[in-house]
């Protein structure tokens, strides 16, 4: 990335993300920071692919199974009784 | 209670496995990407990152593995290195008293607590031992559908 360097770009949206967009301090901020986020992930992946690791979709999608899944009531209460152990608070 | 960006934390068993090369570590490489992709934070213990950095060692900057390494701490903006706070230092000894673990370990529970995030590693024992069974502890020793 350069940093600095900006190129004015024309594009048609939709009423809601345009009305949005007019409500913003910084509209061109509030557009790259958006776009970068979308273009994040790929990002990664290409970095990975590119240091030899065979990305599979079955295997991102294994992960995804077990990232969805919700933290069980005992995981929590096992949560809270650390807190109070360690002395920490939890993110807030 | 607003939720944590933070999805999963790595310990330094997970960071070691991930440098072992592209065979061995594509289960934390697609972790990692699955993370990024859903537009949550991976994170890691810059204490365990520090200590992953000193096991490579004398030819380090030749090393794979090194390379690897310093990438999370320039390119990777999907891994979050979280330093230490001087309101984490007394907990983390806590937690260092509590199971008998070194202070890159101890801090990395320490963030999962903290964050309600799931906990990677290449050797769940020693999580287990801390954060106990029902903590969903993911073990990045081999890929999950394998």
């Amino acid at each position: 990335m350069i940093g600095g360097m900006t190129k004015k770009i024309a594009v048609s949206l939709p009423d809601d993300v345009a009305g949005y967009l007019e409500a913003q301090p910084n509209a061109s901020a509030t557009v790259a920071a958006a776009v970068r986020a979308r273009m994040r992930p790929a990002r990664l992946e290409e970095m990975l692919v590119v240091l030899g690791y065979e990305i599979t979709e079955d295997g991102k999608a294994a992960w995804r199974r077990q990232l969805s899944q919700p933290m069980s009531p005992a995981a929590q209460e096992r949560a809270q009784q650390l807190r109070a152990d360690f002395g920490i608070a939890e993110h807030s | 209670m607003k939720d944590s960006p933070v999805a999963v934390v790595f310990d330094l068993f997970a960071l070691n496995h991930y440098v072992s090369g592209p065979v061995a570590g594509l289960a934390v490489a697609e972790l990692i990407s699955e993370v990024g992709a859903e537009g949550r934070l991976a994170a890691v213990s810059a204490l365990a990152l520090t200590q992953a950095l000193a096991s490579h060692s004398p030819d380090r900057d030749k090393s794979f593995g090194f390379a690897q390494l310093q990438w999370f701490l320039t390119e990777n903006s999907d891994l979050a290195v979280f330093s230490m706070t001087p309101g984490q230092v007394e907990p983390t000894s806590r937690v260092m008293q509590t199971g008998w673990v070194e202070v890159g370990f101890a801090h990395t529970i320490l963030l999962a607590v903290t964050h309600n995030a799931q906990f990677a590693t290449a050797d769940p024992v020693a999580a287990r031992s801390i954060l106990g069974l029902d903590w969903p502890i993911l073990d990045v020793s081999e890929r999950p559908f394998s």
